[in-house]
């Protein structure tokens, strides 16, 4: 059935916008965040991250269900303009800084392991203003067909991936088992739990996804799948390099693919993950920068929010062409992560009691 | 609108242009498939010698190239190894590359040496660097090693070091050794590369395969052996293991990389001869370690196959039974021999083993913290280690019966 465009996305969609959202973190420097404060046990801080997270993504979901529509929409309703346009800015604050900051990562990655003579801006300007741009500018629609089109790809590589590298893995890496102690892992899952905060951000563009139920299936489905792979590559990091070496490499996905081999002949395969992990990276940053719009067109009250695009992600490039090298984007990153974890952990809480309490006055 | 969709088409083509950022021909590309590090004169000085392939000999295109040499060896004075192919670039007329690096030879002076680590982990900041490339040490000078090596079969210098590794699997008298096993192994855990040499010293009227690289009697042919390997510890070069030890090193490990090796045996029932077997591992080596127990305790049960494919005895197993299981406990009690003085070795010369053990003790520490303060190198040293062998014998040969001339069995 050809069903006319109507710029609603159906559950596939919106699950395919949140793995390119949270599970490409498996191939940047993410997972040398979680390597140095979980040790051996660090593919336990994604899943102590979902338990983190479950709390505040049921109330999000009672809250969408019942208002039914996107969560700006609520913040608003519920704190008023002042405070909705003060969240909304907050969280495009730190969708933004994610933005820039993420893309200059992955700059970085394609300078140092692929083509160190290529200049960062130039690849900015392709990923970010080129690809990322396009993409969201045809809207969430086209973002979501897209990240369909790719998501069984990406998920196909990295199984072929993982097993691929077998031959180089001992599960007896894995221990000790609780790596770095009990209250550090434990700290580090809450603290990097919004590294699938996504989730939560993605409840604003809940009014765009078809019925409410597609939406709540979509959203546990990609926060369980990305949370998952997290927690396998980071078991296959630690298998593959052991736990003093995975800490010195910089970017363990992209060693990880230069061991995969098939058979004897194959054993260049790098390139074709690159490709893959490259549109990854586009549409990824794509569903970042249309967030990123949409959310500024709320804090300013600017409905065609579109044309913010283009300024957003000029803006992104340029701030991500100020630090000097990726190690001056990484404190800066781990700030953001832990700040925004406590946001977006409480943010639906508090919006939650907001509910009750309104709901209380008018009996 | 029309005007932002052309802008954006525009835009597209950007994509396109990426392809050429970083664009490099195969044609102007000198692909380093061998690298050697040796001491400099100068202190803190390495040579680094290259070998470079010439991809155009043995491909369709070789008529083109018919008097060029397979590949071109120069040496290099310098302070690290991305000096050295920054240097090489002055004689050489195309770009140098490591994307096909597999071999990396170490001068044996160099590796005993302090400076060797240094080295080497700097070399792999430069992410050109693989870590699956194999790393050798050779007796001589590195440099010398690669300029003698002239393999008659392989003129294609890569084909020789594959060729040759796939061959080490299956007869396990050179360690498997990567840089990523390297790297993995710098914290006070065994380290084991092949050892190689050019220089031959043949010995003889030893057993079989305890040889070092250099020592096995050979007439003619590639004058590089292979055989043995170098044991590192913390990235240095500390003893030497020959061949017979590497191959129990192999069958102690719970993965053995080693498909089948053929090994020879006193014949229990004819002292004079011995007797030749294929073995292999049906299941994975069982390895208890015990970090409760002072001094450690470690258990290990080696499960082999043997296949007995040659027999000079010529002692008739077939038939009796009691000759089989007699047969079987010789074998184990020798392999049990020869591993308590590999152990006894170890613990006395060096500090850990190259048995990757430490993994299984890893087991019984609750934090990362709990083992690294353990110090599994120093508690080795004073183990107490069982081993044992069970030795399944699975065939004897394609012949029933030994092939004996009636006459001469007589006359025995």
């Amino acid at each position: 059935m050809i069903k006319v465009s109507d710029g609603e996305i159906g559950s596939r969609e919106f699950f395919a916008i949140l793995y390119v959202m949270m599970a490409i973190r498996v191939t940047d420097s993410t997972p040398n965040l979680l390597h140095e404060s979980g040790l051996t046990a660090s593919w336990m801080i994604p899943l102590i991250s979902g338990v983190a997270l479950i709390g505040p993504v049921l109330l999000l979901f009672r809250l969408v269900k019942k208002y039914e529509t996107g969560l700006i929409e609520i913040t608003f309703e519920l704190t008023g303009p002042f405070f909705g346009r003060l969240i909304a800015f907050l969280i495009f604050l730190s969708v933004f800084s994610s933005l820039s900051l993420n893309s200059r990562n992955y700059a970085d990655i394609v300078i140092t392991m692929y083509y160190p003579e290529s200049s960062v801006l130039w690849i900015l300007a392709v990923l970010i203003l080129g690809a990322a741009l396009y993409i969201a500018h045809r809207g969430l629609e086209a973002i979501g067909r897209t990240a369909l089109l790719v998501v069984p790809l990406f998920i196909v590589t990295s199984v072929c991936l993982v097993f691929s590298t077998t031959n180089e893995m001992n599960y007896l890496f894995l221990f000790p088992i609780a790596g770095s102690g009990v209250t550090e892992v434990a700290k580090g899952g809450i603290g990097y739990s919004s590294l699938y905060a996504d989730v939560i951000i993605a409840g604003v563009l809940a009014s765009q996804v078809r019925t409410f139920n597609a939406y709540r299936k979509a959203s546990v489905w990609g926060l369980w799948v990305s949370i998952g792979k997290m927690a396998i590559f980071l078991a296959v990091y630690v298998m593959v390099f052991d736990f003093h070496a995975v800490r010195n490499i910089a970017f363990p996905y992209h060693h990880l693919t230069r061991m995969s081999m098939v058979g004897t002949i194959a054993n260049r395969m790098e390139a074709v993950y690159l490709a893959f992990w490259y549109a990854g990276a586009a549409l990824h940053f794509a569903a970042y920068l249309y967030i990123s719009a949409f959310l500024l067109g709320k804090v300013i009250g600017y409905k065609p929010f579109k044309q913010l695009l283009f300024p957003v992600a000029g803006t992104a490039v340029v701030l991500g062409m100020v630090p000097e090298n990726y190690l001056e984007g990484g404190p800066l990153r781990m700030a953001l992560l832990y700040s925004s974890s406590g946001m977006f952990l409480l943010l639906p809480v508090v919006l939650w009691g907001l509910d009750r309490m309104r709901k209380r006055e008018k009996k | 609108m029309k005007r932002g969709l052309w802008a954006i088409g525009v835009l597209l083509f950007v994509l396109f242009l990426s392809g050429c950022g970083a664009r490099s021909e195969l044609e102007k590309q000198a692909f380093v498939v061998t690298i050697g590090l040796d001491k400099g004169e100068e202190e803190h000085q390495i040579e680094v010698t290259f070998q470079v392939a010439n991809p155009q000999v043995n491909t369709t295109q070789g008529a083109e190239a018919q008097n060029e040499k397979p590949s071109d060896t120069f040496t290099i004075t310098a302070d690290d190894l991305l000096s050295a192919k920054e240097l090489a670039q002055s004689s050489l007329s195309r770009e140098m590359t490591f994307s096909h690096l597999q071999t990396i030879i170490v001068g044996e002076d160099l590796a005993q040496d302090n400076l060797f680590h240094r080295i080497i982990s700097s070399a792999m900041i430069d992410p050109e660097m693989r870590r699956e490339a194999i790393m050798m040490v050779s007796k001589e000078p590195a440099q010398e090693f690669i300029n003698a090596n002239r393999p008659t079969m392989e003129t294609r210098p890569h084909k020789y070091y594959e060729f040759m590794e796939d061959s080490w699997r299956e007869t396990g008298y050179v360690p498997i050794s990567n840089l990523n096993i390297f790297f993995q192994r710098t914290d006070g855990e065994l380290f084991l590369a092949a050892y190689a040499t050019a220089q031959r010293d043949p010995k003889h009227g030893v057993d079989e395969d305890a040889f070092l690289a250099g020592e096995v009697p050979q007439k003619g042919g590639d004058p590089v052996q292979i055989i043995g390997s170098a044991v590192m510890h913390s990235g240095k070069m500390v003893g030497k293991l020959n061949g017979e030890e590497t191959r129990i090193a192999q069958l102690l490990r719970y993965h053995n990389l080693i498909k089948t090796m053929t090994a020879s045996f006193p014949d229990p029932n004819n002292e004079e001869y011995r007797i030749t077997v294929i073995m292999n591992q049906k299941s994975h080596t069982r390895i208890k370690v015990n970090t409760d127990q002072s001094p450690l305790k470690i258990e290990v049960e080696v499960p082999v196959r043997v296949q007995i494919n040659s027999n000079l005895s010529l002692v008739d197993y077939t038939t009796s039974k009691k000759k089989r299981d007699h047969l079987k406990k010789s074998i184990e009690k020798d392999m049990e021999k020869a591993s308590d003085s590999l152990i006894d070795k170890l613990q006395e010369e060096f500090v850990g083993e190259p048995f990757v053990w430490y993994a299984h003790a890893r087991k019984d520490f609750w934090t990362a913290k709990d083992y690294v303060d353990y110090n599994w190198g120093q508690k080795f040293k004073d183990a107490q280690v069982d081993i044992s062998y069970d030795v399944t014998i699975i065939n004897y040969g394609e012949q029933l019966r030994p092939p004996t001339l009636e006459k001469l069995d007589k006359e025995d």
